[in-house]
């Protein structure tokens, strides 16, 4: 599994996203979704940033879907939002 | 079902298998108690799961079609099981009951396969190494139920060609639900302790125990080495619980997601 290194400040906001996702996907499985979203669009998890949880959330609900249901994969993704807007 | 009811199964089955207190014609009928009553239970718990789902997910069909394949096996066996009580009659293969059970491992095929198709459309879980694995035990699997199953099947000269066909039924079924069940179980297993897969897992490898627990009855009952005391029995019993078990951490696992938003505070800000 490709994995990043835990204490890299530049990592935060990777290391967050994965932190909100841990009690569903559990710490692997949301650390090894949020990079193959990172491999995706082609950028290091070094510069994910607040610009794009509206694609990493699409991301992740599409894959969530199928395990938990569409409605429940929006509530999470929902949840991610309101969080950052709070955070903001 | 929680686990420990697991553990006092296999615990009871111990008991009985080890000191069998049962004459060899009453040990199947106890057995298939145990084996309708799993189907039936399990039957709604899987639907339980399904009615948590809305209509249009693809999961909904999943569970849907698990928990009415799983009902459609439990008439199959409350069908053995009255006979073997209330007439002291012992059924063999193939008999009206086993329609049923068939029709069940039909709603098993269909669940499996829209629970792949979504899987596939999926690149996070695509592996081509994984695919390999799975192809390459899977026609590991093929080749062994030729060899030891269909081929000395298709050559008995005692039994009609169209009898020998009907044989071969279970065999195919069991062929099918070993490629699901090898292809996802690597794909979960490979998302390591994932609360998410976990569920998932547990349902594949109940599956996976079926198919084997089948492939060993039709080989052994092949040989005419068949004894009612083999772990058969006990083991198709195990994996029915083990259906429930499932269904028992899915539900649990979505009440979890749907109490997320109270756990909110205690995450990080984003």
């Amino acid at each position: 599994m490709p994995h990043y290194p835990e204490h890299d400040n530049s990592l935060a906001f990777a290391n967050r996203l994965q932190k909100f996702f841990a009690p569903i996907l559990g710490e692997n499985e949301a650390k090894r979704l949020i990079l193959n979203y990172c491999s995706r669009v082609n950028k290091p998890p070094q510069q994910l940033g607040p610009e794009d949880l509206q694609t990493l959330g699409r991301y992740l609900a599409n894959n969530m879907q199928v395990f938990v249901g569409r409605n429940r994969a929006r509530h999470v993704i929902s949840l991610l939002h309101q969080q950052a807007v709070t955070a903001l | 079902m929680p686990f420990p009811v697991i553990l006092i199964y296999l615990a009871l089955m111990g008991f009985i298998f080890s000191v069998q207190p049962f004459s060899i014609s009453h040990v199947e009928a106890f057995c298939d108690f145990f084996i309708t009553l799993f189907c039936f239970v399990g039957a709604l718990n899987l639907y339980r799961v399904a009615y948590r789902y809305e209509k249009s997910d693809a999961a909904h069909a999943t569970w849907l079609l698990f928990a009415l394949g799983l009902f459609c096996e439990g008439i199959g066996y409350l069908v053995y099981f009255l006979y073997e009580v209330l007439l002291d009659l012992y059924l063999t293969f193939p008999q009206v009951a086993d329609l049923s059970i068939m029709s069940g491992m039909i709603c098993y095929i269909i669940s499996f396969r829209i629970f792949k198709q979504q899987i596939n459309a999926l690149d996070a879980y695509q592996s081509s190494t994984r695919a390999w694995m799975a192809n390459g035990l899977f026609i590991l699997f093929v080749a062994l139920n030729i060899i030891f199953i269909s081929l000395p099947t298709l050559s008995n000269p005692a039994t009609p060609l169209w009898l020998r066909l009907v044989f071969l039924i279970y065999p195919a079924f069991d062929i099918f639900l070993a490629y699901y069940c090898l292809h996802l179980a690597l794909a979960f297993l490979s998302m390591g302790r994932s609360p998410i897969a976990r569920p998932w897992l547990i349902l594949v490898c109940a599956f996976a125990l079926l198919f084997m627990t089948d492939s060993w009855f039709a080989y052994i009952n092949l040989q005419g080495l068949y004894n009612p005391y083999s772990l058969i029995l006990p083991l198709k019993g195990f994996a029915y619980l083990l259906l429930s078990y499932a269904s028992h951490l899915q539900l649990a696992f979505i009440q979890q997601i749907d109490a997320f938003e109270v756990s909110e505070p205690e995450n990080p800000p984003i």
